[in-house]
């Protein structure tokens, strides 16, 4: 590690030593808001693994689809099947707070949609925080551009209710859902409960006949099978296409060799990404003791969501109607972004909580008691701590394209967000390496969804260029 | 490694083992590593609750 100064060393020392004392102070409040912290814990370790393995889906898949460079895909693939080593173990032994989600088209539909948002935006949803913690301002537009859109899209109806299929509709009002919800008005509503809901929800040890918890469903179904497998399949069809046909081109290399030469240069594709695979192996214990310390917890206060902590500590603004506010129990990015924007928005007048997702499963609790919430800003100062140690915090101003470009790319990501009910991390990291099928769909939407992002990128900067040049010659 | 960094990680390992320390107990509490069939605690929210937030929420509409 170079020389870091001082400077930079002291304000590193202030964030840790700021959301220390947050957890002291609080827990001498009151012993529940140790909840909180469990989550603000984790969410400082995840944003110093992300700064630290440059932990971006946005770039790595810009890098293998623009310059053929498949190191950071390869590195993610790499993390997600340590991550899932964890996860069979925590599965296996009954203390998993994961849950699969409905598992048919609309992921792939969802997926894509992001994919192309984040190639625009220069960012995912978990690269925007950390790059926020280095300074970015076009990262922290794309936040927020994730955040606005997504508070809004789950609440909007309107001339919107016309897109939506009169099967959605009659499913979603069959349902008997409680009064206040207005089921009827609003697409996401439609689609949810008319849609998504009625989707099967699996996982791959299921899909094999055995339960998730037994030994041969964490371990063989939804590792080997679930993950192992198509993570190798997806790794040898980028060495095929990318890493191979670069190694040719390098002095020495050359596929001339046989299979041997192959399994080597294979090899050799997957070693080049230490950094990136090992904060993976850290996230991935990280997110399993995570699932460990906050089942404790609920076992503990004898809760099974924070919004029984949050009635306890006196706040009973903003929960479900159910009771609920948005409390995983593992990583998650864009959800608690949306919550923030709907509190806010609500504070200004507008009436969300009619909504499935606000008013019927995850509440908008006040942003400074809301726990995801405490884990995305503790994330941003994890990603901040570890810049300033390695002299890679800068304050960067956005200049008008690539703020335009966040803006837009922003408003995919938030959209696709909540079609996939979760982004990069909680819509393809956590649930693939859980076993979850909807995460590979995801996956390949966003797969092509970057894919596109990157040729239409490519397609207005030549574009651009072009015009450029035509100008210099006159 | 310079010392602040150390110490970043050293708060850092603090917290995350009294976070674990303290998760421990209510596992074995709850018999979650023992013999015992039933794992953990199930708490529900019963119709009581369920219709107080739904009220909640309706008086909140009315102001």
């Amino acid at each position: 590690m170079e020389t870091v100064s001082r400077k930079n060393q002291t304000w590193a020392l202030g964030i840790v030593l700021f959301f220390s004392l947050v957890s002291i102070i609080t827990y001498s409040y009151n012993e529940y808001y140790i909840y909180l912290s469990a989550y603000l814990w984790f969410g400082f370790i995840y944003g110093m693994c992300l700064q630290y393995g440059r932990f971006c889906f946005a770039s790595a898949f810009r890098d293998l689809f623009a310059v053929g460079v498949p190191r950071m895909v390869v590195g993610i693939m790499i993390a997600t099947v340590l991550f899932a080593f964890v996860s069979a173990f925590v599965t296996a032994t009954g203390i998993s707070t994961f849950h699969s989600s409905p598992t048919s088209i609309h992921s792939v539909i969802a997926g894509l949609v992001f994919g192309v948002g984040m190639v625009f935006a220069g960012g995912c949803a978990s690269g925007s925080l950390y790059k926020t913690g280095e300074g970015n301002g076009v990262a922290f537009l794309v936040i927020l551009s994730i955040s606005i859109t997504q508070a809004m899209f789950v609440d909007v109806g309107g001339w919107l209710n016309k897109l939506v299929p009169a099967s959605w509709t009659e499913s979603a009002l069959s349902k008997g859902l409680p009064e206040g919800l207005d089921v009827g008005n609003g697409w996401v509503d439609q689609y949810l409960a008319g849609y998504v809901w009625n989707q099967p929800v699996t996982s791959f040890a299921k899909m094999l006949g055995f339960e998730n918890e037994s030994f041969l469903g964490a371990y063989f179904g939804n590792l080997i099978v679930g993950v192992v497998v198509p993570a190798l399949l997806l790794l040898m069809v980028v060495y095929l296409f990318y890493a191979r046909s670069s190694r040719a081109m390098e002095p020495g290399g050359g596929t001339g060799g046989g299979i041997g030469e192959d399994i080597k240069g294979f090899w050799g594709m997957l070693i080049s990404s230490k950094r990136t695979a090992l904060a993976g192996l850290i996230l991935g214990v990280a997110c399993g003791l995570q699932m460990f310390v906050m089942e404790g917890l609920r076992i503990k206060f004898g809760v099974r969501n924070a919004g029984e902590i949050l009635q306890r500590l006196g706040s009973d603004y903003g929960l479900s109607m159910r009771g609920t506010v948005f409390d995983p129990g593992y990583w998650y990015v864009t959800t608690q972004e949306a919550q923030w924007v709907g509190w806010l928005l609500q504070k200004l007048g507008w009436k969300n909580m009619d909504n499935i997702f606000f008013g019927y499963i995850n509440g908008i609790p006040n942003p400074a008691l809301n726990p995801a919430d405490w884990m995305s800003l503790a994330l941003i100062g994890g990603a901040a701590v570890m810049a300033l140690m390695s002299n890679e915090f800068k304050f960067k101003k956005p200049t008008r394209e690539l703020a335009f470009l966040a803006v837009i790319g922003g408003a995919l990501m938030g959209v696709g967000s909540r079609l996939g009910l979760g982004c990069n991390v909680g819509g393809f990291f956590v649930r693939v390496a859980n076993g979850d099928p909807a995460g590979w769909l995801f996956g390949l939407g966003m797969i092509g969804g970057a894919f596109l992002g990157v040729k239409a990128l490519n397609w207005w900067t030549e574009r651009k260029m072009e015009k450029e040049l035509i100008h210099l010659d006159l | 490694m310079p010392k602040s960094f150390a110490a970043v990680l050293l708060i850092v390992a603090i917290f995350l083992g009294y976070l674990i320390g303290y998760s421990i107990p209510p596992f074995l509490h709850a018999g979650v590593f023992s013999s015992r069939e039933e794992k953990g605690v199930a708490v529900e929210i019963d119709e009581d609750m369920e219709k107080y937030y739904e009220q909640l929420y309706q008086q909140d509409e009315d102001e």
